[in-house]
C-alpha cells in the first residue's frame, strides 16, 4: 500500500465519516461546534417555588455575573409547582473563574438551583453550549466539587428548603468547556460501535476508490483535471441523500411534508411506493432550501414576470395571487345556486329583524391593473351585473367598493404590494362605503371620520394572528428574502385617538372578538375571512357592541350559515355584514343549509 | 422514474453507478439488470409483467428462429413474434384511437379501455423487434442467456426515451465491454450536458410554448404565434436530445457505446438531411427494417415514393395515437418525396441558395412541429393560419413579459446558438490544453448545480391558505 494512497484514503475516510454522521450521532458535530463556539456565558437558573408570589431578589453579586427575571419564568406553565424564577448569567474564560451571588428569598417553599449552559437554538433546534463547572457551594455547603461538563438540556440540579426572608449565598466556579473525548458520547450521543463500523466501511470504500482512480492514472496517464472533476461530481451526487429532514411540516411552504411510505400495505406490496417515496425524498433531501433559494432568486432577479403555482409578480415589485383569477361567467344553474344561498341569508335576517349587508372586496389586480402583465386578472367589473341582480331580486344590500378603491389607490396604497389583502387605508374605504350604505336604513350608524385617528406610516400594520400582511404571503410563497421582496414600503396606519373601547372577549383560535364602546349605539356582527380583520378594526367606534365571527373561505362548508346561527341569535345584532372577496362569490351558494 | 427527478439524479444514479464501478466485471450485467428492473417498476410495478412477457416472447421466438433450418417455419415464427410484440403496443397505445375513429366513422358506441400506456413501450418494442429481425437475417446469433436478452430490452439508460438501440449494435458489448476512465469521464460530461439541456433550456422554453399554445388562437397575434412555434421547436430538440445525451452518457459510464441520436438537425438544408440528423436511431430503424425490406430506392421511382409514404406514415403513427402525428409524418414524407422528385436536397450553389435551402427546411419543420404540438388538428390549422396573418387577433390577454422575459430571452439566444455546431468539440479537448479543459469542467459543474437547483425548485409547493 503506497503512502500517498493511504493518506488520500484516510482523508477521504474522514470526509465520509463526517458525512455519514446521522448514522452514529443524533447531533450535528460541525454545526454544533460552529453554533456554540462563541458563547462564553454560563447560566444558573434559580426558581423559588411554593406559591405564585414566591420569588428571589438579588442582594449582591460579583461583577462577572448578571441577574435577570424574565417574563417566561414567572409562574411558568411547564412547571408543576407555582413560583417565579430568575437567571444568573456569568462570564466565562478559559481559566476557572469564581462568582459569588447573594439572593433573598420571598415566601416559604423550595429553592431550585440549576447549573446550565446557554440556550442556543437554530431553526428551532437546540445546540449544546457546553460549560465546565468545578464548584457550587450553597450557603457554605459544597454541593458540587470536581469538574462537571453541563449544557442546557443536561443541567446539574440542586434544591433546598427556604423560608421567607432567607438569604442564600451561591459560590460558583466555571470556565469555558475544554474538549474531552467523552463529550462525543455524552453530549453528541455518538454510538462508537456504529462509528467504528462506519469508519471501517468508509476506509474500505475510500481505499478501493483511490485504487480505482489511481489505476486509471497509472494505466492511461489521465489528467488530474478530469480526476478532480469526477470526484467533485460523484461527491455532489451523494450529498442530498446524506441527511433527511425529519420535520413534519414546512413553515416556508405552509404545508405538511410527505411521510415515508410503507412498502407493504394490507393487500400486499404497495404499488404506489415509488411515487410516494419520490414525494418523501423530494420534500426532505439535504440542501433543498438552499437549492430552491438559488433558483428562485436567480429567476426573480432576471425576470420582470415571475410566477409559481400560487403567485406571480407584476411591475415595480407588486405581487399577485394566482387565485385572484376567476371566471365570472356563471351558468344559469350556478347563478340560481348563488341566489338561493343569498336568499337564505336574507330570509334569516328578515325573520330576526336584522339588517343584512354583503361587503364584496375586489381583487387587488382589479385595483392595480397597471402593475399586472396579465389582463385575464381584471374581470372584477364583470361581477357587477350579478351583484345588481342579487340586490334587485332578493333585496339585500351589497357594497362593492371597486371605484372607491380605484380612486383611493391613486393617492396611496389600498392593497399591500406583496400580499393580496387590503391595507388599513383600503379597509377604511370599504368601511366608509359600508357605513354610508347603512345610513340609508339605519339611523344609529356613525361614520368615524379620519380626523378621529392618528394616521402614521409604518412597514408593519396591525397583523392578523401570526400573519404578517406587510411581508405578505406572496413574498413568502415565492421563497424570497425580505430584501429581495423590497419590503421598504410604508403603509398608512390608523390609531383611534379615543382608546376607550373595550375588548370584551377574544378567542384567537376561533378568530372571534367582541368589542364594547359606550359612546355609540347599536349592535353589529361581522362575519368574514382575513379581509374582515382590517375592516372590523373600524367598526367598534360606530357601534356600541361589535361581534366578529370568522369564516375561512377555503375548504368546504365555510360559508354555511348554520355555523354562526347560534352566535348571531344569542347576540341579536341590529346589523349583520358578511365580508368576502370577489373570487369567493360562488361560495355564497353554501349559505343555504 | 425520470432522469430529471431528484430521486434519479441524487439517489438512484449515485448508488447504481457507485456499485457498478466498484463491482467485479462478472456481476456487472446482473447489477445493471436489477437496476433496470427497479427503474422500470418504480412508478408502475404492475407493468413489469408486460415487460417480462415481451422478454419471454422474444427469447423463445429468436431461439427458435435461429435454430430452425426450415425457412417457412422461421418466417412464421418471426411474423408471430413480431405480431405479439406489436399486439402489446397496439393494445396499450392505439386501441382507444382505433375505437374512437371507428365510433366516428360507423357511428358506433364501442367502449374505450381504461389503460395507461406503459412507459417506453414504443422504444423497447422496437428494440425487441430489431433483435428478432437481426436473428432472422442471421446477422447475429440468438442470445442464449435470457438475462442478457432481458438486459438488452430493459437497459434503463435508453428504456424510456431511447435512443432505440439495435441489437446488432450492442450484441458484443453486452457480453464484453470495458469501463475506462475516459468513458466514465466523457459519460458524466454527456449526462450533465443532457440534464442541462432538459432542465435549463427545454423546460424554460417549454413554459413559453405552453403559455402560447394554451391560448385561444384569436387571443394571440402573429408574432406571438411564431414565438410559440419556434420556442416549441427548440424545446422539443433540447428535451429529446437532452434525454438522448443523458442516455448515451449513462451508457458510457456503464461501458456501452450507443450510436448518436441527434446531429444538429436544425442546420439542415433539406428535410432529407433533417431526417439524417434528427432521431437518427428511429430513422435508421425504419430504414433498415421497413424501407429497405419494402424495396428502398432500388425499385421504380413510383414504388420508391410509395415506400417513403409508408415509412413516414409509420413514423408519424409511431410518435402517438393521434391524427396530428399522422399528418405530421405525412407532412415530412410529402417534402421528402418532393425533394426526391426535384433533387432539391442535392443541389449545391452559392450562399443565397444555401440561405434559401436553410430557410425552406426551417419553415417545413417549424410548421410541422405546430401540428405535432397542437392538441387537435383543427387547432393546428387555425394556429398555422394565424402564423401567416389569416386570423385577426383581438383581445390580447397578456403583455410580452408574461410569455418571454429576460431569462427566457437569454435561454432563447443560448438555445439558438447551441443548435449550431459551435461548441461541438468542447468535450474532446486535447489533454495538453489544461486551462481550457479546467474551464470546461468548472462550467459543467456549474451547469450541474444550476440543473439541480431547477430540479429542486420543481419540488417546491407552497400553500397559501391551508395550515397543515
Amino acid at each position: 500500500m503506497g503512502k500517498k494512497r493511504l493518506v488520500i484514503s484516510l482523508l477521504l475516510t474522514i470526509f465520509f465519516v463526517f458525512l455519514l454522521q446521522p448514522f452514529y450521532s443524533t447531533g450535528n458535530l460541525l454545526t454544533s461546534f460552529l453554533a456554540t463556539k462563541n458563547h462564553k456565558l454560563y447560566r444558573m437558573d434559580v426558581f423559588a417555588s411554593g406559591a405564585s408570589t414566591n420569588k428571589v431578589e438579588l442582594v449582591s453579586h460579583t461583577p462577572n455575573a448578571v441577574f435577570q427575571s424574565p417574563n417566561w419564568f414567572k409562574n411558568p406553565k411547564w412547571r408543576k409547582d407555582k413560583g417565579n424564577g430568575s437567571l444568573i448569567h456569568g462570564a466565562l474564560k478559559s481559566k476557572w473563574q469564581d462568582s459569588l451571588i447573594k439572593l433573598k428569598v420571598k415566601g416559604d417553599g423550595k429553592l431550585f438551583i440549576s447549573l446550565r449552559g446557554e440556550d442556543k437554538k437554530i431553526d428551532g433546534k437546540r445546540y449544546p453550549v457546553l460549560v465546565d463547572y468545578k464548584k457550587l457551594v450553597v450557603n457554605g455547603k459544597p454541593v458540587l466539587l470536581g469538574r462537571k461538563t453541563i449544557w442546557h438540556d443536561r443541567p446539574f440540579n440542586y434544591s433546598l428548603p427556604v423560608k421567607n426572608g432567607d438569604v442564600v449565598t451561591l459560590e460558583v466556579t466555571a470556565r469555558t468547556h475544554h474538549f474531552r473525548w467523552s463529550d462525543l458520547r455524552r453530549v453528541y450521543d455518538v454510538n462508537f460501535k456504529i462509528l467504528f463500523t462506519v469508519f471501517i466501511l468508509s476506509f474500505l470504500f475510500s481505499y478501493k476508490f483511490v485504487q480505482y482512480v489511481a489505476r486509471f492514472k497509472i494505466l492511461e496517464h489521465h489528467s488530474r483535471i478530469d480526476i478532480v472533476f469526477l470526484c467533485v461530481f460523484f461527491a455532489l451526487l451523494f450529498v442530498p441523500m446524506l441527511k433527511i429532514n425529519p420535520a413534519d411540516k414546512s413553515l416556508q411552504e405552509n404545508r405538511m411534508l410527505a411521510k415515508y411510505p410503507a412498502l407493504f400495505v394490507s393487500n400486499g406490496l404497495n404499488l404506489k411506493f415509488g411515487s410516494l417515496f419520490e414525494k418523501w425524498f423530494n420534500d426532505r433531501f439535504w440542501g433543498r432550501e438552499w437549492l430552491i433559494k438559488i433558483h428562485d432568486s436567480l429567476k426573480f432577479y432576471l425576470n420582470k414576470y415571475y410566477a409559481n403555482t400560487k403567485v406571480f409578480t407584476g411591475k415595480d415589485g407588486w405581487m399577485f395571487f394566482q387565485g385572484d383569477r376567476k371566471e365570472f361567467l356563471f351558468s344559469e344553474k350556478q347563478k340560481q345556486d348563488i341566489y338561493r344561498g343569498v336568499e337564505a341569508l336574507n330570509k334569516f335576517c328578515n325573520q330576526h329583524e336584522i339588517k343584512c349587508y354583503l361587503e364584496v372586496v375586489p381583487a387587488k389586480s382589479s385595483i392595480v391593473p397597471e402593475a399586472v402583465f396579465r389582463k385575464d386578472f381584471f374581470q372584477d367589473a364583470e361581477i357587477i351585473p350579478l351583484l345588481s341582480s342579487l340586490s334587485d331580486k332578493i333585496g339585500i344590500d351589497i357594497i362593492f367598493p371597486l371605484e372607491e378603491l380605484k380612486q383611493a389607490h391613486k393617492k396611496d396604497y389600498v392593497y399591500f404590494k406583496t400580499d393580496h389583502h387590503w391595507t388599513e387605508w383600503g379597509a377604511y374605504i370599504g368601511y366608509k362605503a359600508f357605513i354610508e350604505k347603512l345610513k340609508e336604513k339605519y339611523s344609529h350608524a356613525v361614520l368615524t371620520p379620519e380626523t378621529d385617528y392618528d394616521i402614521f406610516y409604518s412597514h408593519q400594520v396591525r397583523a392578523e394572528f401570526n400573519r404578517q400582511f406587510w411581508k405578505g404571503y406572496q413574498c413568502q410563497s415565492l421563497n424570497l428574502t425580505d430584501e429581495t421582496c423590497r419590503l421598504d414600503v410604508k403603509y398608512k396606519n390608523y390609531k383611534n385617538k379615543d382608546e376607550s373601547h373595550v375588548v370584551l372577549h377574544e378567542n384567537s383560535k376561533k378568530g372571534t372578538k367582541d368589542f364594547y364602546y359606550p359612546k355609540t349605539k347599536g349592535k353589529v356582527v361581522v362575519i368574514g375571512n382575513s379581509f374582515a380583520e382590517n375592516f372590523v378594526s373600524f367598526l367598534p367606534y360606530s357601534f356600541q357592541y361589535t361581534k366578529k365571527l370568522r369564516s375561512n373561505s377555503e375548504g368546504q362548508d365555510n360559508f354555511k350559515l348554520s355555523r354562526w346561527k347560534k352566535d348571531i341569535l344569542e347576540f341579536h345584532p341590529d346589523v349583520l355584514v358578511f365580508v368576502f372577496e370577489t373570487r369567493y362569490i360562488y361560495h355564497l351558494k353554501d349559505l343555504k343549509d | 422514474m425520470l432522469f430529471s427527478s431528484m430521486t434519479f439524479v441524487f439517489l438512484f444514479m449515485p448508488i447504481v453507478c457507485g456499485l457498478y464501478l466498484l463491482a467485479r466485471k462478472e456481476i456487472r450485467n446482473y447489477l445493471l439488470l436489477i437496476a433496470s428492473v427497479l427503474f422500470y417498476a418504480w412508478g408502475e410495478p404492475s407493468y413489469l409483467a408486460i415487460m417480462i412477457l415481451t422478454i419471454l416472447v422474444n427469447y423463445i421466438g429468436a431461439n427458435y428462429i435461429y435454430r430452425s433450418h426450415n425457412e417457412k417455419h422461421r418466417k412464421q415464427i418471426l411474423c408471430l413474434s413480431i405480431l405479439l410484440n406489436l399486439a402489446f403496443l397496439v393494445y396499450f397505445k392505439y386501441f382507444n384511437f382505433v375505437i374512437d375513429n371507428l365510433n366516428d366513422v360507423f357511428h358506433l358506441n364501442a367502449h374505450f379501455i381504461d389503460v395507461i400506456m406503459p412507459i417506453g413501450i414504443s422504444f423497447y418494442t422496437f428494440q425487441a423487434m430489431s433483435y428478432l429481425i437481426d436473428v432472422y437475417r442471421r446477422e447475429v446469433p440468438a442470445q442464449r442467456d435470457i438475462y442478457k436478452l432481458a438486459l438488452y430490452i430493459t437497459l434503463f439508460p435508453q428504456l424510456v426515451a431511447g435512443p432505440i438501440v439495435k441489437y446488432h449494435d450492442v450484441e458484443k458489448q453486452i457480453d464484453n465491454r470495458s469501463v475506462t476512465f475516459d468513458k466514465v469521464a466523457l459519460g458524466v460530461k454527456r449526462f450533465i450536458i443532457g440534464l442541462a439541456k432538459k432542465m435549463l433550456i427545454a423546460n424554460t422554453l417549454g413554459a413559453v410554448a405552453d403559455k402560447i399554445f394554451a391560448l385561444p388562437v384569436e387571443q394571440c397575434d402573429t408574432f406571438t404565434a411564431w414565438l410559440g412555434a419556434i420556442a416549441y421547436s427548440l424545446q422539443l430538440y433540447y428535451d429529446f436530445s437532452g434525454y438522448s445525451d443523458m442516455a448515451i452518457g449513462l451508457g458510457m459510464i456503464f461501458g456501452f457505446r450507443f450510436l448518436e441520436n441527434f446531429n444538429y438537425p436544425y442546420i439542415s438544408k433539406s428535410i432529407t438531411e433533417f431526417w439524417r440528423r434528427w432521431h437518427i436511431s428511429l430513422s435508421t430503424w425504419f430504414k433498415e427494417y421497413l424501407y429497405i425490406p419494402l424495396g428502398g430506392n432500388r425499385v421504380s421511382p413510383k414504388r420508391t415514393y410509395f415506400n417513403l409514404f409508408v415509412v413516414f406514415l409509420a413514423t408519424g403513427f409511431w410518435h402517438g395515437a393521434s391524427w396530428n402525428f399522422i399528418f405530421w409524418g405525412l407532412w415530412h414524407g410529402l417534402f421528402i418525396i418532393i425533394e426526391k422528385i426535384t433533387g432539391w436536397h442535392k443541389k449545391t450553389g452559392g450562399v443565397w441558395l444555401s440561405v434559401i435551402q436553410h430557410f425552406y427546411a426551417i419553415m417545413v419543420f417549424v410548421l410541422g412541429w405546430v401540428m405535432f404540438r397542437a392538441d387537435t388538428m383543427s387547432y393546428a390549422w387555425r394556429y398555422l393560419a394565424n402564423m401567416f396573418g389569416f386570423i385577426p387577433a383581438h383581445s390580447l390577454t397578456y403583455e410580452l413579459p408574461y410569455y418571454i422575459d429576460n431569462l427566457e430571452i437569454i435561454v432563447f439566444v443560448i438555445a439558438l446558438l447551441c443548435s449550431l455546431p459551435i461548441f461541438k468539440n468542447m468535450l474532446f479537448l486535447d489533454y495538453k490544453r489544461k486551462v481550457l479543459r479546467s474551464l470546461v469542467n468548472i462550467w459543467l459543474i456549474i451547469l450541474f448545480l444550476l440543473s439541480s437547483a431547477t430540479i429542486a425548485a420543481s419540488t417546491y409547493n407552497p400553500f397559501i391558505y391551508f395550515r397543515f
